[in-house]
């Protein structure tokens, strides 16, 4: 009995050290061409749209936290800012899963923003698909956004492998049951190419502090004024 | 006879290339900021872009048919 003992309690010290404690995921984020058969798609901007790049973005994630961002790239060619990156996102996001915190650092009319993201209501489907060597299954959600012809609506697809037990993703996402492999934001597709687990214990994840913390509405707000007030709507 | 036929199809020659160079004309009249405008309002209304992601979206293109010469401040 105390053999049955000694030998069930090494397994499980065995399993403990070796679940992965932290990551590193590498996405690749493109835009997809519109597809609605009722409407023709302007051939200027499915021109532009083909024409555009692949971004890669990085997530790294401990057991509580979560940062995503985009990978710098050291060509100078690459210097210069992509319309994916309009969509991906070019700041930082930061996910603290313990205090269910999200936040966007980005810049705006040269000044740091600490955009406080609210709570995404996931309804996990019954969808599944094998993506690389994990089922995947599919959850999602709707998003109010506000756009210049008032508020829209914005419709995210989510597939997360519960192979994988951490709940982070790309961007302000994650809270499913499993690592986000696979997101499409409207016409913003992001897909896990690289996933590395690790159980190194010690990879610390900083929450920004740079910038001017509001929430979603008052950045709004904040980039409704800037922007109406710009040459561009001035006209 | 002869004449009026003559007459109209200089008429309608004429016309055309009037059409023609006015087309040419619009197309390589139009400013950085305007096609940029352009670009990024069509663009918004067929990615569902958020405001400040219509803005990026208009900066890239404006940058991108600037080239390296951005001498005009816009913003």
């Amino acid at each position: 009995m105390k053999l049955l003992n000694l030998i069930t309690f090494l397994l499980l010290f065995i399993l403990f050290n070796t679940v992965a404690q932290s990551g590193e995921v590498i996405y690749q984020a493109e835009i997809l061409t519109p597809n609605n058969k009722n409407q023709k798609v302007n051939t200027e901007v499915l021109k532009l749209l083909k024409s555009q790049k692949k971004i890669d973005y990085k997530l790294i994630f401990n057991t509580n936290k979560s940062l995503f961002k985009k990978i710098k790239s050291l060509k100078i060619s690459d210097k210069k800012l992509h319309l994916v990156e309009a969509l991906a996102g070019n700041g930082l996001y930061y996910f603290q899963k313990n205090d269910n915190l999200v936040l966007f650092q980005t810049l705006f009319s040269d000044e740091y923003f600490i955009i406080k993201k609210t709570k995404i209501d996931w309804v996990i489907t019954q969808n599944s698909k094998k993506i690389g060597q994990y089922v995947c299954y599919e959850a999602r959600a709707k998003k109010e956004i506000e756009t210049r012809r008032g508020k829209s609506i914005r419709n995210i697809s989510a597939w997360f492998a519960p192979d994988i037990p951490y709940n982070f993703g790309p961007k302000e996402y994650g809270y499913l049951p499993g690592l986000i492999i696979e997101l499409k934001e409207d016409n913003l597709l992001l897909k896990a190419k690289e996933i590395n687990l690790s159980n190194k214990k010690n990879i610390v994840i900083r929450k920004p502090t740079k910038g001017i913390n509001v929430t979603q509405r008052e950045y709004d707000s904040i980039v409704k004024k800037v922007i109406f007030n710009s040459k561009r709507y001035r006209q | 006879m002869k004449k009026i036929v003559l007459c109209l199809v200089f008429v309608f020659a004429s016309s055309n290339t009037i059409i023609v160079n006015a087309s040419t004309l619009n197309m390589f009249d139009e400013s950085c900021f305007e096609k940029a405008d352009r670009q990024a309002t069509n663009l918004a209304i067929w990615l569902n872009l958020t405001l400040d992601e219509e803005h990026t979206a208009f900066g890239v293109l404006y940058d991108d048919c600037m080239g390296d010469n951005i001498d005009e401040f816009v913003f």
